[in-house]
Order: C-alpha cells, then structure tokens, then sequence
C-alpha cells in the first residue's frame, strides 16, 4: 500500500516512522500539492493530510475538498485538535483520524492497514488477485477491447416512451424519421463518455461504455440528460414533440462483439438490464442497479432513491427534490 | 474585419465583369450612402472610370470600411433576385462564397447574411454589424443573488473561483448558441443574441445555465450554500453600439433590468411576453405566467417546476 502524507511539518514524519517494508511506502508531499494529486490519486492509495500545516482559513476549504472525493482513501492528522467534530470525518467519507493524543507517538502500521480495510483499499497484490467480485474492467476505452472475450462494461438501457400513439398517430415514414433521430441523438451522446451504441431495435437501444472498475462517468450524462429533456427535444432531436425517455444503468459483464454480430451472445446482465427497462421502469425514469451506486458522485446521491429489488438486485430510481 | 488576399482580387475581377460603373455605384450606395466615385479615384466627372479601377477602388473602400461580407450578400442578392427589375449574372461569386467562408464566416440563412463562424472567432458584433445599426436583438441578463453577503463572507480567491466557474457555465451554454457577452461585470452580466432563432436560444441558453448551475452546487460548489442567479431574457429593437455606457440606456436592456432584478426570483428564468410569444410550444410550456403587475406580461421558469 503506498502511503502519501501531506505535510510541511516533521512531526509528521516522525508518526509514519514504524511504517516499513511490506507495511507500506510512505511519500511526503507539500500541502500545496494536494489538489492535483488528488485527480491522479492511485486507488491502492491512503493520503493522509496534516491540517496543522494548514493556515486556520485552510482548513475547511481543505476538508470540503476531502468530502468530495469518490472513491479515495484518506485520513486527517490533527495534533492541534482543529477539527471540532471528528466523527463528521468518517460520516463524510474519512478512513482515519489521528488528533491529539494519538498523534503523540508513531501510529502502528495495522492502524493504516486496517484504515485502508475500512475504506476498502487493499494491499496491491490483493488488489490484483480480487479487483472487484467477478469484474473484468474493460479500461477506460476501447483500445483493450478484444471481440470474443468478456468484459465488464457500463450499460445503458434507453427506450422513446410513448411507443403506442406513435405508431398510431405517426406513417411509417414518420415513425423512421423519429427512431433515426433518436438514434443519432444517442450516438452523440454518448460519444462523449466512450460509449457505443451495441443494439437498437425502433426505439431503444443499448450503450456500453467502458468500465474501469473506478468511476462511471454515465449517471452525469444520464443525470443531465433527463434535466436537459426539453433542450434535447427542440435542439438535438427538433421532431416537434417533447420527447418523454427512460434510462437504465447497469454494470455487468458481457462477451464483447461487434455491433450486428451480438444474436448469440448470452448474458444475463444484457437479459437484466432489457428487463429493467421495459418490465420495471416506467416512463421517464431514470433507475441504476445496486451495481452502479457506489459509483454515483457524492454530490447527487441523495436524488437516487432506493425502489426495491428486481431480479435480485437493488434500484435505485432518479427523483428531483420537489 | 478587413479582409485580404486573393478574396479581394476575385471580388474585384467579379464587379468589373458584372456590371458597369454605374450600376457599381448605385450597388455602393445601398452601403456607403454617399460614395462619391469620382472623389475616390481621382477621375473628373467628365473622364468615364474604366471598369476595372472602378470595381477596385470600390471594393477596397468597402473593405477599408470592415463592409466587405455585406457587400458579398448583396452580390448573393441580386445574383439570385435581380435587382432594380434585372438580372445580373454576377461573375465568379460561387469562388466569392467560397473563399468566404475560408475567411471564417458561415451564411445566416434567417438573415440572409454573412457572420462570422463562432469556431474561428467571436467578436461583439459576430463580424458585420456596424455603429449604429438599427437591429432587433434578444438579451439574456443574469446576476449572482447576494453578492454583497458573498464577498463579505467568503475569501476573495474563493469568490474568485466561484464566479470563474459560474463564468464557464455562461460561457459554455451561450458560445452553443452563437451568442455574444455585451457586458460582464463580475456578478452579472448581459448576453445578446442576434442572429437564427435568438428569442429561443436565448431561452434555451437560460434554462441550460440554471441545469448546469443546479449540478455544479451539488458537484463542485466551494461555497457552505448554492451558489444562486437570477436570468432574464427579453427581446427588442435598438441601435448596435459598442460602448458600454450607450449599452446601459438602450431601452430593451433597461426593460431586462427591471424583469431580472424586480421580478425574477433565485434560480429561475423569466422571459417577456414578447419572446414567449414566440417560442416552440415545447419550450413554451414549460413557463408559467407570472401574476400581480406583471400578469400577461412575464413567463417564468424554475428547475424545480421543471423536475418536480
């Protein structure tokens, strides 16, 4: 495990001082280094801060800057006793907290370990062994992709509501006007993240977007998409009509092959996620399974709310504050 | 802008072979009131202007007075409609339109009018509009709510960044829709939009700024409480100017004023009855009147009313 401190102080080497060899690698960096490091953060990593190399004004920016973080692991050393309350630590995403008393003396290395645990950091060899249960990232693009192997990707489910009075209303001329659209306005959209529309039948289809095991760029997209339904409907699609959609995100695994070669492929996260988005979900929802969750963004995890289980797994459906 | 190279010399060969003096100098006029020919090149009245030098001191004053796209959609013009009852075949203007648009400019077709293209530059008059100008522009005006408090309370490279990031969401939604920042003075700003379908970008533009704003609080916000604005959108006639002062007593801005800071609440849009009148149904519904003395007048609309 590699272990970052960020500090100007000794002090604060002199506590990491008992960490050696198999215990860790232990970096020191300048407080001023931390917002960078942190876009490039390794995730088999702690990052420790020393909040008494801080100005007072410092502090909470930093600690702001600290509760944002998704999916990183990090602890505070206070031996000043700065942080009034630090139980919010660990309610905000924290994995240690050393104050005053404890940063007295060097801290034992099955503390860091067991930080580490806590946030469910592991050693690398761990790592390597068990990345996540049955995943296997597909990396951030498609360069790794190899057609005939399995990989995990984000999918995305997304159908045109209203499928009954179009095709009442609407001559099949029009109806292919519409499905083209839409289809083309999908393809943009996820460009963006690296995804690729896989299947397509008349009015939905199915995206993946290549899944690194660390972040799942979709649910903004998906999230601004359903905000942004209106601007969508007059500027990308301009068919005359607000369009009504819904979304399914899942990640799962799949055999990968090329768009049009899929007939044969059996998976049960591609079964899953068609059932989610035309047995479950329901007219302009946006819904996520347990899978994608840990990867929604601090910020707006309060507007997905738990619905119940379908076919063995959480959903979590978008719901705007009213 | 003043253009050069080989476009120049194309138009000149163009207007020389088109028409004779003339008709070149009643062709001027439409942009140069009173052009006087003859002043120009230094010919007496009673000496006839070979066509050539005609066409070149014309094209060069055109150029000299950054009128040179107005003069190609004149060109255009009556190379499609005629013009004074005939028709002119008008040489070489599909290379004129060509080497054009390698200058960075796209055509207008609401407006008939070469503009300059937003991926190669973005000036305050999108490249053709001239001092005063009568046009019909839509405003878009947006203000930070509680600045005072905000700058009292926070440290001043916080605010900094705060309005820095606010700035790109603007900037982002308006550079979308080719509209153009007319005044920014830190907390607020005024947008105007000229060109296509304005009154709807405008709006649009508007409703993407509250979307984008409502994510940032949740993502990335480094204030304890969101960050809030208010935007008004509005459409009139008035002259263009490029003086910040003249922008403030132009009518339509002073009417923006009023409907930003005296009836649009935080977080929210509010648009005239002029530009609601004339937006997609689609876009239409999505305000909802506003009552008391502003009843049939100003629409509004709210992330909240939106989503909820």
């Amino acid at each position: 495990m590699r272990i970052f401190v960020f500090t100007s102080g000794a002090a604060a080497k002199k506590l990491f001082s008992k960490v050696k060899g198999k215990a860790g690698a232990v970096e020191f960096m300048a407080p001023g280094a931390l917002k960078t490091f942190l876009n490039d953060m390794p995730c088999d990593a702690i990052a420790y801060i020393d909040l008494s190399s801080l100005k007072p004004a410092e502090i909470p920016k930093t600690l702001k800057l600290l509760y944002s973080l998704e999916n990183l692991c990090w602890g505070v050393l206070d031996p000043k006793g700065a942080v009034k309350d630090p139980a919010e630590i660990f309610h905000r995403g924290g994995a240690d907290y050393a104050g005053k008393e404890l940063a007295k003396a060097p801290l034992n290395p099955a503390r860091i370990e067991a930080a580490a645990k806590f946030r469910n950091i592991e050693k690398p060899a761990e790592a390597k062994t068990k990345p996540l249960p049955s995943y296997l990232p597909s990396g951030r693009d498609w360069r790794e992709v190899r057609e005939g192997k399995e990989y995990t990707f984000c999918m995305m489910f997304i159908e045109l509501d209203n499928q009954a009075a179009f095709r009442k209303n609407a001559s099949d001329k029009q109806i292919n006007t519409v499905t083209h659209t839409f289809h083309d306005f999908v393809q943009k959209a996820v460009a963006a993240m690296n995804g690729r529309v896989w299947m397509w039948m008349d009015f939905c289809g199915l995206v993946l977007i290549p899944f690194d095991g660390e972040r799942c760029e979709a649910v903004l997209a998906c999230l601004r998409m359903m905000m942004n339904r209106v601007i969508i409907s007059v500027e990308d699609c301009d068919l005359g009509t607000l369009l009504s959609y819904r979304i399914v995100l899942h990640v799962g695994n799949t055999v990968y092959r090329v768009r049009g070669d899929t007939g044969s492929i059996i998976s049960d996260s591609i079964n899953s996620i068609f059932h989610l988005g035309q047995k479950y979900a329901r007219p302009g929802q946006f819904v996520l399974t347990e899978n994608v969750e840990p990867f929604i963004p601090s910020g707006v995890r309060d507007l997905f709310k738990g619905e119940g289980v379908f076919e063995g797994r959480m959903i979590y459906r978008l719901a705007f504050p009213k | 802008m003043r253009i050069k190279g080989s476009l120049i010399n194309t138009a000149v060969r163009s207007l020389a072979q088109s028409m004779n003096t003339t008709t070149m100098v009643s062709l001027v006029k439409r942009l140069l009131r009173n052009y006087d020919l003859n002043e120009r090149t230094g010919f007496p009245p009673s000496i006839p202007i070979p066509n050539i030098d005609a066409a070149r001191q014309i094209v060069n004053d055109l150029n000299e007075n950054e009128l040179f796209p107005q003069f190609i959609n004149l060109l255009v013009e009556i190379s499609t409609a005629g013009w004074m009852g005939k028709k002119y075949d008008i040489a070489y203007i599909r290379d004129l339109v060509k080497e054009l648009v390698e200058h960075g400019f796209i055509y207008d077709s609401t407006n008939k009018l070469f503009v300059e293209d937003p991926a190669v530059r973005r000036t305050r008059n999108w490249g053709v509009l001239r001092e005063g100008q009568e046009c019909i522009f839509t405003f878009l005006r947006f203000d930070i709510v509680g600045n005072t408090e905000l700058v009292r309370n926070y440290p001043k490279e916080v605010i900094d960044a705060t309005y820095s990031d606010f700035g790109d969401i603007v900037k982002r939604s308006i550079n979308k829709r080719n509209g153009r920042v007319w005044s920014w003075e830190g907390d607020g700003g005024l947008i105007a939009f000229y060109f296509s379908n304005k009154n709807q970008m405008a709006t649009l533009c508007a409703m993407e700024i509250l979307h984008d704003l409502f994510l940032y609080n949740r993502l990335s916000c480094r204030l304890d409480s969101p960050l809030k604005t208010r935007i008004a959108v509005h459409s009139g006639n008035c002259d263009y100017t490029s003086v910040e002062e003249d922008i403030k007593k132009l009518d339509p801005v002073k009417k923006i004023l009023d409907y930003e800071s005296n009836h649009t609440a935080p977080n929210s849009v509010t648009v005239s009855g002029v530009v609601h009148a004339t937006l997609d149904g689609i876009v239409a519904q999505q305000f909802t009147p506003l009552g008391g003395a502003a009843k049939g007048k100003l629409f509004s609309y709210s992330l909240e009313g939106a989503c909820a």
